[in-house]
This record gives C-alpha cells, structure tokens and sequence, in this order.
C-alpha cells in the first residue's frame, strides 16, 4: 500500500520563517497527485518533507501506514525526479539508471566481490536486465552508453524518469520536471507521464507552478499559498469550485475576472462596470445572499463582446487583442474595471474602439470581500 | 602512468623491507651513534670514516656504529642541533674548534682529560699517546671557561691545517716574478700580485694578481702577522678600532678597492675563492688551509704550489681543525672513547692524509710519507713548518661575535660600504651592546610550567563550558542533528590537526617567547624573561630592524613586480593564438622545481661578472656609460633585495595560472557589449576585466604579500643573508637566531612579531579592499 | 578580445611576446643542462666567468656519477644512496599526497555542505591559519614529535598530512559548492550516506581539484628540505632534496657544479613529469573557480 498522509505537517526554518504551516492531507494508493501553487508556496518544501530531504519542524507524514518522520530518504521506498535531471554527470546513462538498485543489493560490498559467488553474478544481471527493459520501455536504449552531457534536454529527463522507474517505488516524487523543456517537449513528456502512471498504477506526487500541467496530469490536485493548503480536489472541483478567490484566480487560462460590488436584492451592483451597472443575477442560484459588498468572479470565456449593442451588455472599450489562431482575447475597459473576454475570431472588433459587453452569470461565482483579498471564500451556491 | 604506479610500489617495498629490517636488527648489542660531516672531502671521506668504523666494529663485536653524515657542515650543526634538541645527541661528532666554547658552556661535551690520563697510565696497545699529537692542536681543543688553548680538553683533534697561499707557477715563471720564499712578506706578496697584473693570459686578458678571501678567521690570521688583533686579553677588550689594526685593514682595503687587477673584488658565493683558482686567471688564492688539495689536485692545465702565510710585523698563521669530541649525555662514555681514539690513531690518520685533505694531528703520521708524497703540493713540508708559529684562533661562548665580526668586516672590506674606520666602530659598538644586553645578564627565574599549564586548562574549561551553554536551546530536528553530526565528524581531522599541529605549538612558542631557552638544553631549563626578548628586539637588535627593512623592501618590490607581470602573462595567455598550451606549460614549469640547484643556478644569473643578468645588461648600459650593478658584491645594499624580487618572478607561473582562470571566468558577454558600445581595448581592460578580477586580484595579493615575508629558503641557500645584512630577511634571521645561535625564546619572540604583522597587513588589506572588490555572497 | 583589426600583426606581436617569454623562462634551465653535460673544468669555467657554451662533448657520465657520488655505503650495492633517497622521496610524497588528498576533500565536503553549529566561526578561523608562518611553529612542533617519539621516523613528515591543509580545504570548498544539491539530493535517495557521497559523487567530480592538490602537494612534498633535514636521523632515510645537499661543501660553496646539476635535473624529472601529466585537468580545475575569491 502506499497511500500517503500528512498531518498538520508544518516546516519552519530557524530564523522563523514558516514554510508550510499545519498541512493535513491524504493521497490514496495509486492516486496522481499535483501540488500547484505561484513560488514560494511551499509545494517544493512538501514534496521533499515527503521525500525526506527536508526535516519536518511538526506533524507526521505516514506513506503506507508508516510514519516515516525519521526515516532517511532511502529509506522511504521513494524515488524523486528532480527539476534539473541531477543526472550524475561522471557516469554512463545505464549506471545512472542501475546505480540505484547497486547500492541496494544484498549481494554487494568487497567479501561478495572476493567471493564471485553466483548470488552476486544473478543479482547483477537482473540489474541489467530491469535496465534494459526501462530504457527500452523509455526508447532510450540507444543512449545507454553516452554521458548525460551528451544528450538533449529532453533525453535527460527521460532517463531521469527512468532512474525512477527502474527503482520500482511506492510513491513517485516529481519536482517540477519540466520547467526546463520547450513548450511542445513538454507537452510531448506530460502524455509520457501520464502513460507512466498508468502501466506503473503507483502514487505519484508531483510539483509544478503550471496551472494547466495541473489539471492535465491530476487525479487530483492540491493548491498552495504560502505555505497554506488552499484546496485540494479534482480539477473539475478546483475550476468548477474554487474554494476562495486564489484558487479561482490562479486556476484556469485566461485569469478569472473579478469585479468589485456590491449585494442587493435580486442583483449585484457594480459601479465599476459603468455607473449605475445592476447585473441580475440569475435567480435560485444563491439562495441566501447575505447584503453587502461581495467579488463577482466570471470566467473570460463567459464574457461576449460585440462590436454593436447588444441588449444587457455594457458599455466597453477595445484595448487589446491577443489573436490565438482559432479564437481571440480581448482585454477590454468596462466603465473603470478592467475585463478580459475570450471570444470567437471578429474581424469587426478593433483596438481602440468602442464594443460592448455582455456578462454570463450562468456560472459565476461569487466571493466574500474584506482584508486579504485572496483569502475571499466562495460564497457557497446552490450547486455545492 | 604504468610507469609511475610501479615506481611507487618499488619504493614501498624498498623502504618498507629496510624498516623491517631495521627492527629485527636491533639486537642487544650496543650502538654508538656517530655524527660527522664530509663537505669538502665529498664521498671519499666518507668513505674512509666508514671504513674506519667497519674495522672497529670487526675489532670489537660487542660494538655496533650507527653512521650519519648530513653532507655539509651547515647542515651538520642543524641536524646536531635537533638530535640534542631530542634529547638523543650522537655519542660521537665532529666539533669544529671555533664552537667549544660555545659547545662546552654548554655542557655539551664530555671532558676528556680522565681517558687520556687513564690512556696514559694503562699503556694497552690501542691507547692514545697524547704526546704524538702536534701539542698546539690539541690545546685548541683545551678551554677553560673563558679562553681557549688552556683548560679543559673536550675534544680529539682529528686533523688540521694551517693557513696560506695557493700560487699558479706558470704564471709566476711567466710574469717573472720569484717563487714566495718560506718566509716571505707581505711587501713580497703584493709586489708579486701587481707583477702578475701585468701579464697576460693566453686570451689577452691581463691575469688578476691573487684572490683573498675576507673570512673573519683569516682577517684575525692577517691581523696576528702584524701584531694585532680584534680582541685583547678578554673578550670585552675589543683592539678592532686600534691605529695598528685599522692601518693594516685598510691596506688589505686599498689593495682591493683602490687598486685595479691586484686583487679581486669580492666574487660571488656561487665560486668560492678556491674554484677562482682553478681557473687559472689568478696568480695567487688564499688564505685557505689544506682542504683545498683534493680539488685543486685535479688540476691539469697548471702547476702549483704553496706558501704559508706571508709575514708581516711578525710571522705568525693560525691552526684551524676538527675534533672527535664525546656528548656528555652519552651513556656508553667508555666505548665512545675507545671509538674516538681509533678513529685518531695512526692508520686512521694516515689514510686521511692520503686523501690531502688536511694534516694529520698525529705527528708521526705527518711526518710520513702518507702526508710528504710526490702529489702536489710539492711543499708539504712547508705546511709543518707553519706549526710551529700557528696558533689557535679562538672564539668566545657566544657565537654572535663572529658573526657581527665577519658582517661588518664585509662591509668594509668586501662591498667597500663603509670606510674600514667606521666598520671597526660599528662592530666594537654591536659587539658592546651585546655584551650589556639584559638578556646577556643571566639570572632569570625559571619558566613557571606548571602554572602556565594549570591556565591554560582553565580557561579550555570555561570556553567549554560557555560552549555548552550556548548549544543548549535550540534542539534540532532529527535529520538536522543527523547533518550536524556528520559535519562534525568530518570536519574533524580539521579540528583535530588544528588542536594539535596549531593551537598547541602557537600557544607554546607564545610562552617561548617569554622565556629565555638555550635549544640544546632540556625544556625544563627554560628561564622567564618576561618581555626581556621583545625588548631587546625592538629597542636594542638593530640587526632585527634591519632584517625589517630588507623584507619591507622585497614585500614592496616583489609583489608588484611578480603580481603585475603574473596578470600581463595571464592576458598574453588568453589570447586564442596556435600553440598557447605550450607556451602555457613552458611558463608554468619554472614554479614546479626548487632546490639547491635552482638556487645555485640563480646565484650564477646574478654573478657580479659571469652571471646571466649582467651579460645581457652590459651591452645594453653601456652606451649610456653604466655599468651593471654587482648585485650580490658591493652594490648589494641596493640592488642585493631586487635580485631576489626578480627571480621572484621567474617562478610567477602559479599566479599566472590563477590569473588566467580568472579571466576565462569573466563573461564574454560584457566585453561584448562594451564593443558594441564602442569601448576602446585599454578602457575596456581597466573598466571592466581589472573590477572583475577583484576578487581574484586580492586573493593573489595578499597570498604574495603574506608569503613575501617569509622568504627563507632562497636567501639561505643563496647568499646566507650577505653581504653583511644586506639579504638577511627577516625568517633568516630568525632561523639564525633559533638554529645557528640556538636561542629559542628569542626566535620565538621573532616568530610572534612575524604573526602579528601578518595579520596586521591582512586586515589592512581586506579592509580597504571591500570598499573596491565586487564580491558575490561567499555561501548561501 | 577580438583581434578583428590587425589579426595577423595581433598575432605576430602575440607570438613575439611569448617566445621571448619562453626565452627567458627555459634559458636558465638550458643553462643546468648545459653544465650539468660539461666538464668539471668547463663547468667551473661557466660559473666563474660565464660565457656558457654548449658543450662539444656532452659528458653523459656525470649523471651516472653525480648519482653515484649520493650518500654512502655505495660499494655494497650500485647507487645505493641514489636508490635509498629517491624511494624515500617517494614514500614520503605519495603518503602525504594521498593524505593530503582525503582528508582535505572529507573536510571540504563538511564545510560547503554540512550544516552544524560553529561552522563559519570555524571555517574563518581555517582561513585564517593560511596566514600563519611556519616559522612560529617549528620549534614547538620539534618539541610535540620529540615527546612522542616520532624523530627518525617519517611520520612528523606524514601524520599531519592526513589532518586536512587549509588552502586545499578552501579550494576543494568552493569547488564543491558548485555542485547542484539536487545531485546531492538523488544520491540521498540512491541509498547513499555521506561517506558514500564523498566516495562516490564528490570525489570523481572534483577530479581537477585533486590534481591539483596533488601536484602542489607532491612538488612541495618532493622538495621539502627543511623538514627531513630536522626529523630524519639516518642516512639511508634521506630524501633526494637532503641527499643534494652533499653537493655543498663545508663552506657553503660548489665544488662539483657539473654534479650538482646533473643530480638536480635527475631530482626535478618527477616534477616534470607529473605537472606534464596533470596539466589538463589542472587547468581545467583553475578554470572551473576552484579560485574564486
């Protein structure tokens, strides 16, 4: 089994800054978990407290039961990939993919080499065996024999996956492995992942800054501000229902618009779309508003723009438009707000003109204002 | 590589058979540990000491002889030095007799008058018969506490000579001038070396007349022909500055300076007087003793021979000479003795005399045909003749005299910086000052060890303690514990050294330099002086201030010189020219050897004459009418420091490579960018490559800096701090002060003043670096 | 440094500089070799007077017998002494080389990457011996070795060499910071301990460090006059830089130049030889900021 549990697990460094404070989390066995979150967020820190590469000031971290606060790393039948490859670079591909399980063996040390004994030679030769098969599941085997700084980028991540493999571990750790590649290796690299989770069925934990390698690779995902769980659910639930105002924000491509107001009966008013601006809101879907000022959050994609008045749309001005091939944003000027829309190509929308606007409530969401403004709770609907 | 590996196990092996053999050879039989030098002698007196003493331990089975010649005699009294210093002196050694005052003050020496009389009461056949010996060299050896020739007799006199001339015959016959008669003057002497002048050699160059070497003993030998000499009846009655002795050093002064071709003018150190000999360009060479003859027998190109030295007022020389003595912490004295007057007996001393090294001291022996033969010289008879109006020449306790004695005589004989006048004024003055010295006083109290002791532990105790304290607190998780343990762990063969190899020797030479400790004598012995040492450092040795000033003068000539021409060659080497990688191990290779030839080999390229330096300059000064300077001669006051500074750079390979892995760091891109921006090449070299190199640049400073200070080995082997002072650098003077004068406290004190402007300079230097240098954080 | 002007005067003015560099930084040398192949007769004749020549008949003998002239006993066995002094030179410079090496490394290792309490203030106080002139501590050390019995042995030329050399522990430091934690990190999870790390992960990677360490190490080591002269008693202990010194007489001077030369090209041949072989990596690791201040 390895399902993993953490447990008010905390890091402080000494000169007391807290880099993840109080986080209790659950990872069923063969789950893809993706911690996400800007820098600094402390997903890194909880990976490697994981992995056993950073002490843990409080809490207990449990991977299959065990409580492995004090085991070393090795210890941990973990295997971690790491940003950089950390390839090492004095040695071959196939002895940095067997060195692993040569430090591992029951039949090494110097009496064994002595000795010649034929558990030894077997050993050894399953070893190259599980290579073999890895490099080749990987399409490596080629480049056994060369030293990483004779491979590409992306072959060294793909070795660095198969020194993981190769290991067979309850949970796979992974840091942020491909910030380091091009735009489509990466894309290329994420199927090869997810292909790996799927034939290996092993946990999997994995780090990325990137929202949309979140919710590409995630059985679920986990995300983090400073040092603070902020959600953790599928990427539906993360998109479909943000728990506050950052998961919104930071989930999802455009960003989210937000838009300061104020609850009323029956409506929003938003001055800050145009003076007077009431949006209706669609009807049962807050049951209880509580009055007062409150975030209207709606997705770029629920924003139609126009380039001739449209009944219920407000009053907009053209500042930017970012063409995507297929589709279009545009960055627009809602009376003082400022909104994006992501919208059919329109050849008859210009920048610098005057269109108009038009909000879909239908899958709006609403937040709490006040002090820190990420923190916002959702205010719950009726669909939670 | 094969090569290297099975080099590497040969040695192993060898070496590690030869210590177990060592350890199962060491039987019950008792050894006695001989101790001797073969300098001039070379391996052929070695090979007869070791011959010697295979006979002996044949003659006497219960006897084993453990033999160690450290090569040259300078040596020879460092390594005495140590072996008393540990406390396990060789039962047997060589003392010159210039050093048994010093030695028998010391008590290092076993009084040898019972064996002799108990010799001479037994009659057994090996016996010695102190009667054999020339009666004035065994007195040399006699010392009473305060002069020696009467007293006490510490030693066996192996051999000796007396002093004089060496002469070129061809030359004599070619110049017309008569042979030096046996009882020739000094008007005879100087009237042959200005004939000799003017002939010619067989290359045109007119010959010089003699060559007269300027060591304190043989001015003291000069001196006692007219009657005269530095000291009077005792050793404060100082008959330097008297009318006599001045009239006759300046002559021996006139000849050398005022006149041209007569004599010359104080060669290099490379060749001794004696090799100028050889050469057959000069007429005359001396005074030496016989210790020539084995080098010059080989000699083809001339016939030679020798005259004792001329006479002057009086006709007088002196009997230089070498004695078996005893350690009086010996503890087989019986079976040393037996050694001893083997080792002087008549075969022994007849094999010796074969070898014309020297004159045997047993009379018998030199009055044989082992001594008068038909090898040159043809007048062995002369050297015999000579004993009878030699005497001993003799020194006091304290090894300073000589010294200050042979530094100032340089001055004023040999470089001509001073007028003879004044150099007899300063040494009688220096000499004064060392006698009134506080610590010359004596009468200290005892070094308190065991206060100092109980202290130090104390205060061990309460920095542990405080240590302890500041630990408790913060408790650590677990894998950071882990880590901090492991630090420990290996950082501990650190701490470890540091305690021991460190902190302990630097604490106690601390305490040393409160104390007054004769090295030769057990620790215990060490008396307090308190600040008595820094004192006399720093208000009464000037010869420490000098020593000061020469090193400031090498700090401040040789690390901009070497560090300059380190960075030029480091930018001549990053250009991306065919062939950089041979010219960049051609460069470098200087820096990897070392040692008495590369020493020698430089004192050759700074020959006043011959050297390599003045060959190229000549040509060169001359059109301007200037002439090279004698680096090593007379202008060795001025030019003696930079000569060092410039083979200081000869090694400046190491620097360079620093250099040039600092500038290959540097990134292309902002030299780049800078000319696109149309940045000149000197500009962009000032602003840009010399800030970046900051770091690099200070590091390589301020190693220069603080290794110019210690300069050491080149000037020892070099030119032993001469002439004068005028190379003495400041660890020379201290490795003369602890090794050669044996006074441990005060090069202590030395080493101490040493460590404080070190560290003075390189808080100097950082300090105001870090207003200039870019640094990046030294570590997360 | 673009030499897009004048590539090829660049280049001649360049070449011109470092021959006449080379010139003057081999001549010496040519000048031993020289001497060293002379007659003793030709040889005083070059120290004297200068005028070197090379030498008509180059005298191949002198090496055998400047190698024949070192210590003694060489009746018993052909170059004993040779032999004796150079296996000693190398026994006691391959130990401290290798001990030099380890536990600089090991130290190193602690300092850049292990974090305990004290570390600065210790790390500091190492830099700071690196000022500390030998001289202050010479006679104590003398005094520490005579008490445990250690003179006549080799091992006051050895033991402290296994304790770390500061300027070795500095260099290997900032080499070893330079290694990526995360390097560190996969080893950790391979099952590697410390000792495992510094075997295995750091040592090959600081491998133009270690030439380095080695050949400043064994040059200095093979050299070294001070210390044999002091604590090595017997002759046949000797090592090759005390054993040359028998080539000085009792006065200080040279008789036998042409020997001495011959026995001192014999004696730099290992030096050579090593930094020939070395030189690669050893610029590779300046290169690498095992300097940086």
């Amino acid at each position: 089994m390895a399902s993993i549990e953490l447990n008010r697990v905390s890091k402080t460094y000494p000169g007391g800054v807290r880099a993840v404070k109080e986080a209790t989390l659950a990872f069923r066995d063969g789950e893809f978990i993706v911690l996400v979150g800007p820098s600094g967020c402390g997903k890194s820190t909880l990976l490697r407290m994981i992995a056993g590469l950073e002490g843990i000031s409080g809490g207990t971290v449990s991977i299959g039961g065990r409580v492995v606060n004090d085991l070393p790393p090795k210890d941990r039948d973990v295997a971690m990939v790491f940003q950089n490859y950390a390839l090492y670079p004095h040695m071959t591909v196939r002895r940095n993919m067997s060195f692993g399980l040569l430090r591992r063996r029951r039949h090494g040390g110097p009496v064994a080499w002595l000795a010649r004994s034929q558990a030894r030679r077997e050993e050894l030769a399953q070893i190259d065996r599980t290579v073999e098969e890895t490099a080749a599941t990987l399409g490596i085997t080629a480049l056994l024999d060369r030293l990483p700084r004779a491979l590409s980028g992306g072959q060294r991540q793909r070795v660095a996956l198969g020194r993981a493999l190769v290991r067979d571990p309850a949970v796979f750790l992974f840091d942020e492995p491909l910030s380091n590649l091009d735009a489509r290796l990466r894309i290329e690299m994420r199927a090869e992942i997810r292909e790996m989770h799927r034939r290996t069925k092993a946990t999997m934990v994995y780090v990325t800054h990137d929202q949309e390698e979140a919710m590409t690779l995630a059985d679920r995902m986990v995300v983090m501000r400073d040092g603070v769980v902020q959600q953790a659910g599928t990427p539906a639930e993360c998109y479909g229902r943000p728990a506050n105002r950052f998961v919104a924000g930071f989930v999802g491509m455009p960003v989210m618009n937000f838009v300061d107001a104020t609850a009323a009966a029956g409506g929003l008013v938003a001055p800050s779309l145009g003076t007077g601006t009431v949006l209706a809101l669609p009807p049962g879907r807050w049951p209880t508003i509580p009055a007062g000022p409150a975030t209207l959050g709606v997705r770029p994609d629920r924003v139609r723009v126009s380039a001739q008045p449209a009944p219920g749309a407000l009053q907009a001005e053209v500042r930017a438009i970012e063409a995507l091939g297929d589709r279009m944003d545009v960055v627009l000027s809602v009376g003082s707000a400022r909104m994006v829309a992501r919208v059919e190509n329109d050849a008859r929308l210009r920048e610098g003109e005057r269109a108009w606007a038009g909000i879909d409530l239908a899958d709006a969401h609403l937040f709490e204002a006040g002090g820190d403004g990420d923190a916002c709770r959702r205010i719950a609907d009726r669909d939670d | 590589m094969v090569a290297a590996a099975v080099l590497v196990c040969w040695a192993f092996a060898r070496v590690g058979l030869r210590e177990l053999g060592r350890l199962r050879a060491a039987d019950g039989r008792t050894t006695l540990t001989v101790l001797h030098w073969s300098g001039e002698g070379g391996p052929e007196e070695d090979e007869i000491v070791e011959r010697s003493l295979r006979d002996f331990e044949a003659a006497n089975p219960g006897l084993r002889v453990k033999r160690i010649n450290p090569g040259d005699a300078g040596s020879f009294y460092t390594k005495l030095q140590t072996m008393m210093a540990a406390g396990e002196p060789p039962d047997v050694f060589y003392v010159g007799n210039e050093r048994i005052p010093s030695f028998a003050s010391l008590g290092l020496l076993e009084p040898l008058d019972r064996f002799v009389a108990a010799d001479a009461a037994s009659g057994e056949p090996g016996a010695l018969r102190l009667e054999e010996l020339y009666p004035q060299v065994v007195d040399a050896f006699r010392y009473d506490g305060s002069n020696a020739g009467q007293g006490t007799l510490w030693g066996i006199p192996k051999d000796f000579t007396i002093v004089g001339f060496y002469y070129n015959k061809d030359i004599f016959r070619q110049a017309g001038v008569p042979f030096p008669a046996a009882d020739w003057t000094w008007d005879d002497f100087v009237a042959a070396a200005r004939a000799i002048h003017k002939a010619k050699g067989p290359d045109g160059a007119p010959y010089i007349g003699a060559e007269f070497v300027t060591w304190p003993a043989m001015v003291r030998a000069y001196l006692f022909t007219e009657g005269c000499d530095a000291v009077g009846a005792s050793w404060d009655e100082l008959r330097l500055s008297d009318a006599r002795s001045l009239a006759a050093l300046d002559r021996l002064r006139a000849w050398r300076h005022d006149e041209e071709g007569t004599l010359t003018s104080g060669r290099s150190k490379i060749a001794t007087g004696s090799a100028v000999f050889a050469t057959g360009k000069v007429g005359m060479a001396g005074p030496f003793g016989r210790w020539v003859v084995p080098e010059y027998r080989r000699i083809k190109d001339f016939d030679w021979d020798f005259a004792p030295l001329p006479r002057g007022s009086e006709r007088a020389n002196i009997i230089l000479t070498v004695s078996w003595s005893i350690s009086a912490q010996s503890v087989h004295k019986e079976d040393a003795w037996k050694l001893v007057r083997w080792l002087t007996n008549e075969e022994g001393q007849q094999a010796q005399a074969r070898l014309g090294l020297a004159i045997p001291s047993n009379r018998r022996a030199a009055e044989s045909d082992a001594f008068i033969d038909a090898a040159r010289p043809a007048n062995d008879r002369g050297y015999l003749d000579a004993v009878a109006v030699a005497r001993v020449i003799d020194w006091p306790a304290n090894p300073k005299f000589e010294q200050l004695l042979g530094s100032n005589l340089d001055e004023g004989l040999k470089t001509g910086t001073k007028p003879v006048a004044e150099a007899a004024g300063d040494f009688e003055r220096l000499w004064k000052a060392e006698l009134a010295s506080p610590l010359g006083r004596g009468g200290f109290p005892p070094v308190p060890w065991g206060a100092i002791t109980a202290g130090i532990a104390v205060l061990l105790a309460i920095g542990a303690a405080w240590m302890v304290r500041a630990r408790r607190g913060t408790a650590l998780a677990l894998q950071d514990a882990r880590e901090e343990r492991a630090g420990y762990l290996f950082a501990s063969p650190w701490i470890v050294g540091f305690a021991v190899f460190m902190a302990f020797p630097v604490v106690l030479s601390l305490i040393l330099s409160f104390s007054g400790w004769r090295g030769l004598s057990p620790l215990g012995e060490a008396r307090w002086v308190g600040w008595g040492n820094y004192a006399q450092l720093l208000g009464e040795d000037a010869r420490f201030w000098t020593s000061v000033r020469v090193t400031l003068y090498y700090v401040l000539v040789a690390v901009p010189l070497g560090q300059g021409l380190a960075l030029a060659a480091a930018v001549l080497m990053n250009q991306k020219v065919f062939g950089i990688p041979f010219f960049r191990a051609a460069w470098y290779l200087p820096s990897v050897l070392a040692g008495v030839g590369v020493a020698v080999l430089w004192r050759w390229v700074f020959d006043s004459d011959a050297g390599l330096m003045n060959q190229l300059l000549g040509p060169v000064l001359a059109p301007f009418g200037l002439e090279p300077p004698h680096w090593f001669g007379k202008d060795a006051g001025i030019w003696g420091v930079p000569a060092f500074a410039i083979m200081n750079a000869w090694f400046v390979g190491g620097s360079m490579m620093i250099y040039l892995a600092g500038l290959q760091g540097i990134p292309d891109e902002l030299n780049e960018a800078a000319q696109v921006d149309g940045i000149g090449r000197v500009r962009r070299f000032a602003s840009i490559t010399l800030p970046m190199l900051g770091p690099v640049i200070l590091f390589n400073v301020l190693m220069a800096v603080i290794g110019s200070f210690q300069v050491f080995t080149q000037a020892f082997v070099m030119t032993g701090g001469e002439p004068g002072d005028s190379t003495r650098f400041y660890v020379l003077y201290l490795f003369n002060q602890g090794f050669e004068f044996y006074e441990m406290g005060y090069a202590s004190a030395m080493a101490w003043l040493l460590l404080l402007a070190v560290l003075a300079v390189t808080a100097v230097i950082l300090r105001s670096s870090a207003r200039h240098i870019y640094y990046e954080a030294l570590r997360k | 440094m673009s030499g897009r002007r004048h590539p090829i005067l660049g280049t001649a003015c360049a070449w011109t500089l470092l021959l006449a560099g080379t010139a003057v930084f081999v001549y010496p040398l040519l000048w031993m070799l020289g001497v060293s192949l002379s007659t003793p007769a030709d040889a005083q004749a070059a120290t004297v007077e200068g005028g070197f020549v090379w030498p008509s008949d180059p005298q191949l003998g002198n090496f055998r017998e400047a190698l024949a002239q070192i210590g003694s006993d060489n009746a018993a066995e052909p170059l004993r002494g040779f032999k004796d002094a150079l296996a000693n030179s190398v026994v006691v410079a391959v130990l401290v080389t290798l001990g030099t090496v380890l536990s600089s490394s090991l130290v190193a290792l602690a300092f850049a990457r292990m974090r305990f309490r004290g570390s600065r203030p210790l790390f500091l106080v190492m830099l700071g011996t690196m000022m500390l002139p030998g001289q202050v501590t010479m006679i104590p050390l003398f005094i520490l070795f005579r008490n445990l019995g250690w003179v006549d042995t080799i091992l006051p030329l050895v033991v402290p060499a296994f304790f770390g050399n500061a300027y070795f522990v500095f260099m290997y430091r900032q080499f070893i910071a330079q290694v990526p934690e995360a390097l560190l990190e996969a080893a950790r999870l391979d099952g590697l301990g410390w000792l495992g790390i510094w075997w295995r992960i750091i040592l090959p990677l600081t491998r133009p460090v270690t030439a380095i360490t080695a050949v400043f190490t064994f040059i200095g080591c093979w050299n070294d006059f001070l210390a044999p002269l002091i604590y090595l008693q017997s002759d046949e202990q000797a090592t090759l830089a005390v054993a040359l010194n028998s080539f000085r007489n009792q006065y200080g001077g040279v008789t036998k130049v042409h020997l001495l030369m011959a026995a001192s090209i014999v004696t730099m041949v290992p030096c050579i030889l090593l930094f020939l072989a070395a030189q690669k990596q050893f610029i590779e690791g300046l290169g690498k900021g095992a300097v940086k201040g």
